[in-house]
């Protein structure tokens, strides 16, 4: 094992921790992660990031997210590994749709806001309909700025 | 001086905290590669003043700590250069020069990001300098640019400003609007004068143009540059006490003045390469 592999294993095994360590707060809720579950949680992440071409430090989002949601009435055990994959995904994804000028916490709440409202528990919903229609207009007002700068 | 990306990841992680005010815990590719490539910048700030002792290397965080440092200093000393050298800066009418060296050159100064985009020049400077400024980005870019306008300044205060202008108006009639160097066509216009030895001041006849071509066709091509870097280098010394950096500076252009001169010659176009 080489020393890069040995630095990723490491660091790898902090995020677990701290995504672990989130049970402690969702377990009130009926909510709880597995091992399995957030090794499965990070493989997803590494992918997401890949693909929307973004690079994370630190801890990463996915403490926040789960705890953003883990009260919200549409998410159970049963589906609550595969929601949060998607909320994931839906995240990096919009990072990159508001050109970086919402904070983490903007978009979580933007989020949350809409899944447990108009969304009414619907990911598709969030992802192709209510954040599209908010993010066209958020470019929109960003081209017309520019314009008139 | 080469580090590992291990050795400059954090470093650039650190720049990616700041720079999204720990708002959001990724940036995109795009972001990366920039403050990556400003920390490169830093670093690199090291390597040209040779600063850093070969056989002990500093870690990657030190010399960009030390290199951000020299940064803060390059930059607050080529403003203040830039600052002095405004005071008395004539653009002789043309718009191009005017507009670069007084707008775009202070709205560098302005808009730049030292700490997450040193490696932007931002501006273009449209303005052509006798040597370009290639091989550099950001600040060195601009320190550079901002030198090479003071050796123009410097060269064509010596003359009196009406007789700048009546030289640059008997060139090219619209000068003003033109995108060319200023200093070169008050230049050749001397060395043209000293190569014929024509007293500089008011303008040649005919038959002046005569002998300049006389002299280019009896000189090989070498032997012209020898002749035209000798009469720059007596120049220098009486018009402008020696001043080495001048002397490298405007002898940028004598290569280029020599094929312009044969080739005016050539096809019988010297009243086109230059006014004496």
């Amino acid at each position: 094992m080489d020393g890069n592999t040995l630095v990723e294993l490491l660091s790898e095994k902090n995020q677990i921790q701290k995504v672990l360590e989130m049970n402690q707060k969702t377990e009130r809720f009926g909510l709880a992660l597995g091992d399995e579950d957030v090794k499965l949680l990070l493989e997803k992440r590494k992918d997401v990031l890949k693909e929307q071409q973004r690079i994370e430090f630190g801890e990463g989002i996915l403490p926040k997210l789960i705890f953003t949601f883990c009260d919200s009435a549409y998410i159970y055990q049963d589906n609550y590994v595969t929601t949060i994959i998607r909320l994931q995904e839906i995240f990096y994804l919009y990072k990159n749709e508001f050109m970086e000028e919402l904070t983490d916490d903007e978009l979580l709440g933007f989020m949350r806001t809409a899944f447990d409202g108009v969304c009414e528990g619907s990911l598709e919903y969030l992802e192709e309909t209510f954040l599209e229609e908010l993010a066209h207009g958020f470019r929109s007002r960003e081209a017309f700025c520019g314009d008139r700068k | 001086m080469d580090y590992e990306i291990e050795e400059l990841l954090p470093i650039v992680a650190e720049l990616a905290e700041k720079c999204t005010s720990k708002e959001s815990t990724s940036i995109s590719y795009e972001k990366a590669r920039q403050l990556m490539e400003a920390v490169l910048y830093c670093i690199h700030q090291n390597v040209e003043e040779n600063s850093l002792c070969s056989r002990e290397k500093v870690s990657a965080k030190e010399a960009y700590r030390l290199g951000y440092e020299k940064l803060v200093k390059k930059v607050k000393e080529t403003q203040n250069f830039y600052n002095e050298m405004i005071v008395n800066f004539k653009a002789y009418g043309n718009e191009n020069y005017y507009n670069t060296v007084t707008k775009a050159i202070s709205g560098f100064f302005m808009y730049y990001d030292v700490k997450f985009a040193p490696q932007e020049t931002i501006i273009t400077m449209d303005y052509p300098t006798i040597c370009p400024v290639t091989g550099c980005t950001g600040i060195d870019a601009i320190a550079q640019y901002v030198e090479y306008i003071s050796y123009e300044q410097r060269f064509l205060s010596a003359l009196p400003e009406a007789y700048v202008v009546e030289v640059l108006l008997k060139f090219q009639r619209n000068y003003k609007k033109q995108f060319d160097n200023i200093c070169s066509v008050l230049l050749r216009h001397i060395l043209g004068c000293l190569c014929i030895e024509r007293k500089i001041g008011g303008f040649g006849t005919e038959q002046d143009y005569i002998r300049l071509d006389k002299m280019i066709k009896e000189c090989e091509k070498n032997e012209l540059q020898e002749k035209l870097t000798n009469l720059l280098t007596g120049l220098v010394e009486n018009k402008y006490q020696g001043e080495e950096r001048l002397f490298e500076y405007l002898k940028g252009d004598v290569e280029n003045f020599v094929e312009y001169l044969r080739n005016g010659s050539r096809y019988d176009k010297l009243k086109r390469v230059l006014v004496i």
